[in-house]
């Protein structure tokens, strides 16, 4: 059933318009003569059509058009203005309010039925399309959200693979992945970086793949030549993610090649220092050295947490970005939240909670 | 009925609805229980020198006219609105009158 809002001032035109909408069928009208009475209706009661007369106290029918195409859902509603103006200034400025066709009086019966029958259906092919376009929007939107939830499990699948040739464990990516996202909350990125960089991040160290590993899993000390050689699985990293159409692929590629470098220039590959080192780089350089510190390894125990957040501060303005250090330090209450939440043989529940995989991290 | 002519054209008023009898009687009807406060709107906007409103009246009574086939009333009303939408009332009360009388004749004759 159509409903169709009608305003006159005259109650002989309401009559008329009322019977008129009756005799199309499936219709109802719905009658105002008060016209700030008819806005309110419709911006309660959405109608699928509404006739409006032109001259009328308080609102007249260009006022009332201009206030309906701001209500939230009549902005296509099609309007009928009925008037018994020739005065084209009027049918202008009806037009530019948003008017849809007008009909003179007196009306003739068979042109108003004709005129509204062809805007009713007109209003509903538009609503179909409407329809049609939010289903496919939808559709659009499960599709890319299933493609970033399999992009994302690869990415974590990946960063597996790493680390299963090293001695760092899964939650420690959780970790510094989570911290990283601290520090760029409380540097005030918005809201995509912050969900960016905790993607990226447990990528930083997918280089170790290349490192060959009598040295990567080496017990002892490493010599000149092998130091060398570990250290390029950040340019190592880079080189297997960079060149990706995907902002997460290109966020890693930048974290693996910089992570490593220190704000005095004295890290490494490139030995770049302060600004240059990309932001996402420094972020992750305090997160991965604290992480690193307070875990346990084959060749150290763990750190307490006042111990690395003393040689996290030391190394402020020197190894890390003053500012990172600062916005890490500052939710020190959330970062021993993180640390404790995370804890190695607890993978599966941050694999479905943190980045939305479908997938337990134990089925891999 | 002015000499023997009819003030509205039954026929045309009748032929704009499509050819429906019921609804013009129906609108008729409404007529006669409009027509007072039509005609007093008409007067307390005069009696006010309120133009805008004469001249909104004078516009809703013109269609009235027409919806009825009422050519006269039609015309008249519309001098009415013209006149009031300058913002002068010299002869606007001369036109009411005419405005008045004919809502009045037009309804006796709906009724008769």
């Amino acid at each position: 059933m159509n409903r169709i809002a009608i305003i006159d001032d005259s109650e002989i035109n309401l009559t008329l318009l009322s019977v008129l909408v009756k005799k199309l069928g499936n219709c109802e009208p719905v009658l105002f003569l008060d016209s700030p009475q008819g806005l309110r209706w419709c911006e309660q009661h959405r109608p699928d059509l509404v006739i409006v007369d032109y001259m009328m106290p308080e609102l007249d029918g260009v006022a009332f058009i201009r206030r309906l195409r701001a209500v939230d859902g009549c902005e296509d509603t099609p309007v009928l203005m009925i008037t018994a103006n020739d005065d084209k200034e009027v049918r202008y400025e009806a037009l530019q309010q948003g008017a849809t066709d007008f009909l003179n009086k007196p009306i003739d019966r068979i042109e108003f039925s004709a005129r509204v029958s062809n805007m009713l259906l007109h209003e509903a092919n538009r609503q179909k399309l409407a329809d049609k376009a939010a289903w496919l929007a939808e559709e659009v939107g499960k599709a890319t959200a299933a493609i970033r939830a399999r992009e994302q499990e690869l990415l974590f699948r990946m960063s597996r693979a790493a680390e299963f040739r090293d001695p760092e464990t899964g939650a420690h990516i959780q970790r510094m992945a989570h911290y990283s996202r601290l520090i760029a909350a409380n540097l005030d990125l918005p809201q995509d970086q912050q969900d960016l960089i905790l993607r990226a991040a447990p990528m930083h160290d997918i280089g170790k793949i290349g490192v060959p590993d009598h040295i990567l899993l080496k017990p002892g000390k490493l010599t000149s030549d092998e130091w060398g050689l570990m250290q390029r699985h950040a340019a190592i990293g880079y080189e297997l993610l960079k060149g990706s159409e995907s902002v997460v692929l290109q966020a890693a590629a930048t974290i693996a090649v910089s992570h490593h470098e220190k704000f005095d220039g004295s890290g490494y590959p490139h030995r770049v220092s302060g600004n240059a080192i990309p932001l996402f780089g420094r972020i992750v350089a305090v997160a991965d050295v604290f992480d690193a510190l307070t875990s346990e390894r084959p060749y150290k125990k763990a750190w307490s947490l006042d111990e690395a957040q003393a040689q996290i501060l030391d190394g402020a303005g020197k190894h890390f970005d003053p500012r990172c250090v600062e916005a890490f330090l500052d939710s020190w209450g959330e970062v021993r939240l993180i640390h404790e939440r995370y804890q190695d043989g607890d993978e599966a529940s941050f694999a479905a909670d943190a980045w939305g995989l479908a997938v337990a991290f134990n089925e891999v | 009925m002015t000499n023997g002519v009819a003030l509205y054209d039954r026929g045309e008023a009748i032929a704009q609805l499509g050819g429906d009898e019921t609804l013009f009687n129906e609108m008729a009807m409404v007529f006669q229980e409009e027509k007072a406060s039509y005609c007093q709107a008409l007067q307390e906007a005069l009696a006010v020198s309120d133009t805008a409103t004469l001249q909104r009246e004078a516009h809703t009574v013109k269609s009235v006219f027409a919806a009825l086939a009422c050519e006269t009333g039609r015309r008249v009303a519309f001098e009415l609105e013209q006149l009031a939408a300058t913002g002068e009332l010299a002869g606007a009360d001369r036109l009411t009158d005419i405005v008045v009388d004919t809502l009045d004749r037009l309804a006796g004759e709906l009724g008769g």
